[in-house]
């Protein structure tokens, strides 16, 4: 059978088809998740906020004019709830240095020693940047939709990307 | 023209070989579909109680009006009495109409 549309699903949502919105959860939670999880670094929080995400996009749907695709609109819900999240716990002071990483995997390019380095790195990068590295390496998302994710213009995601690398590498050698 | 160096092509590849690759909880969309399941569940009864709520305003409005032509049109030696009358009835009324509606508004607040 073929599968509904993003704008149908969303259409039937608006019509009062709660049900309908399971296949919007189905279909991008599992993306939504690896991009949260990869700005917060700790599987439970990633969890938290990916239910937030969710639950917010079905409470605005209503504002989601089609201007853009369902999954860049879910993915900027995700971003800034992640962002948020990193900034409240910054502020209360709630976030360890370190904090729980993920199960090593099995990529075997690179030494364990260099892979933990470069993790360590990326776990001293601003919630912001990570959350750039997560978008453009993990979920290799192109810059044109890293952008629309983020507000910022494509030149200057680049830019930013650029940036990220240099301070990566300033921080692995610094360790 | 590419500008990419060896270098920042090695580092790109770095990345990605430290993206870890998680698998994600399971249940998760069970748990985000029962959380929503939840959200809706409270927005209904919200809208059944600011509706509840119209009704019983609109009914009190109705039976203010009604009284009070109702006093006014009373003869001033039975007033006392026949206003006694009218109000006992006009409560018995309000509570007929709207004393379910009342009750379910005091128990979900």
């Amino acid at each position: 059978m073929e599968q509904p549309t993003d704008n149908e699903i969303v259409q039937r949502v608006a019509a009062g088809d709660t049900e309908a919105f399971g296949i919007v959860v189905a279909r991008y939670s599992e993306p939504i998740y690896h991009l949260v999880a990869g700005i917060l670094r700790n599987e439970a929080r990633a969890e938290e906020v990916t239910q937030e995400t969710f639950v917010r996009a079905y409470e605005h749907l209503d504002r989601f004019r089609g201007g853009c695709s369902l999954s860049t609109w879910l993915y900027r819900i995700a971003y800034n709830r992640a962002v948020d999240s990193c900034r409240r716990r910054r502020f209360f002071g709630l976030l360890p240095a370190h904090e729980t990483l993920p199960e090593p995997d099995d990529r075997p390019r690179y030494d364990d020693e260099t892979i933990d380095r470069m993790r360590r790195a990326l776990g001293r990068l601003a919630p912001r940047e990570r959350a750039l590295i997560a978008l453009f390496y993990e979920e290799e998302r192109p810059i044109a939709e890293v952008a629309a994710i983020t507000g910022l213009s494509p030149a200057n995601v680049k830019v930013k990307l650029h940036r990220t690398r240099q301070l990566l590498r300033k921080y692995m050698e610094t360790q | 023209m590419n500008r990419y160096t060896d270098e920042e092509r090695q580092l790109d590849e770095l990345l990605r070989s430290a993206s870890p690759r998680r698998t994600v909880p399971p249940g998760l969309d069970t748990r985000i579909m029962a959380r929503i399941a939840a959200h809706e569940r409270r927005r209904r009864e919200r809208r059944a109680i600011r509706s509840m709520a119209l009704t019983c305003l609109a009914l009190s409005a109705v039976l203010a009006v009604v009284g009070g032509i109702a006093v006014r049109s009373l003869d001033v030696v039975h007033r006392p009495e026949t206003l006694v009358l009218l109000l006992a009835g006009m409560g018995c009324m309000a509570l007929t109409v709207g004393g379910d509606r009342i009750g379910e508004i005091m128990r979900r607040l």
